[in-house]
């Protein structure tokens, strides 16, 4: 059996001490890089949900604005047309007119239940044109305007959900 | 300088860069963080979408105010046909809008909300209504509405509170 005894000189301990150091900067810069990059991953998911409400709102405008939607009698920006909106729930041929998995107006005051039906109109407080799996959805208030026996045109206050495609 | 000192030398200047890109991360990180109050597109459209709602203040022979005109009537005392007191109109549609349109509670995402609506022209400044709800102190989203008043304009502003 034999014993192998190394004898380091001083040049080579202190490349080794070097090295050591060199690898724990490494390890430093390596955990400061991993936390700003979760920081920064958790950022921008907030930053990607704010798009997509930034979006849904443009899309509410867009839609508000179309000639399917929009409330002609008054120069209203955040009106749409629930009349019109109703007839368009049981067009077949408006299924794929608007791109989204999911579009919904929903009726928030005055209070109301249920989905609206040529029976329960306008007693009601969500009308579905639009209903596929796989979204995420989004709202936007905008004032829900229909003719009305009692008060001529009559607005009242809602919100346009709709879904967008998951990105996966 | 002893080959003792030199370590702690060298030493010291490898944790001070080390504070310091420390420091320059941290900085980085905390930048951005928002402080205050918040402004909201999603509060702007509420108060858009609020102001159109019909109320039951007759104006006309046939024609019911919208909530947007009713901030106007009530700073003017102006009262509606039907007998109704425009300004008890105007705090109840409010207080009921918001009673529907959020979720406001202790234990609910939004704690509490502050709504003002001051009529403003030139130095003059008068309060039309306030309603609030809950507890407001920590991070606060916020939008302010204009109407217009002549001769100045109406300024409707909602803060919620998380």
């Amino acid at each position: 059996m034999t014993d192998s005894i190394v004898n380091y000189s001083k040049g080579q301990i202190k490349i080794q001490q070097m090295a050591f150091v060199l690898v724990a900067i490494m390890i430093f810069f390596a955990i400061v890089a991993l936390f700003y990059i979760s920081v920064r991953s958790a950022s921008l998911k907030g930053d990607v949900n704010v798009l997509r409400e930034d979006e849904a709102r443009e899309s509410v405008k867009k839609i508000s604005g179309s000639p399917e939607f929009a409330w002609s009698i008054t120069d209203c920006a955040s009106c749409v047309d629930l009349d019109k909106i109703m007839v368009l729930k049981n067009r077949t041929s408006y299924q794929r007119f608007f791109d989204f998995p999911f579009l919904q107006i929903e009726k928030i005051y005055p209070k109301s239940e249920g989905e609206c039906t040529k029976q329960n109109y306008p007693d009601c407080r969500t009308i579905t044109l639009i209903k596929e799996n796989n979204y995420i959805a989004h709202s936007a208030f905008v004032a829900l305007c229909r003719y009305d026996a009692v008060f001529g045109s009559k607005c009242e206050l809602g919100k346009i959900n709709i879904g967008f495609r998951s990105a996966g | 300088m002893k080959r003792g000192q030199e370590e702690i030398v060298g030493f010291v200047m490898i944790m001070l860069v080390m504070v310091i890109v420390l420091l320059i991360f941290l900085g980085l990180s905390f930048r951005n963080k928002d402080t205050g109050t918040r402004d909201s597109k999603e509060i702007y459209q509420f108060l858009e979408s609020m102001g159109e709602y019909t109320t039951g203040c007759q104006i006309r022979n046939s024609e019911y105010a919208d909530l947007g005109e009713l901030f106007e009537r009530c700073w003017s005392n102006d009262n509606c046909l039907n007998d109704e007191d425009s300004c008890v109109v105007l705090n109840k549609t409010l207080k009921d809008i918001f009673e529907n349109s959020w979720n406001v509670g202790p234990e609910a995402i939004i704690k509490g909300y502050e709504f003002t609506s001051l009529y403003k022209s030139g130095d003059n400044e008068e309060k039309i209504v306030s309603l609030s709800f809950g507890i407001c102190e920590k991070s606060i989203i916020g939008a302010d509405y204009f109407l217009p008043a002549f001769p100045g304009r109406i300024t409707n502003t909602l803060k919620l509170c998380y």
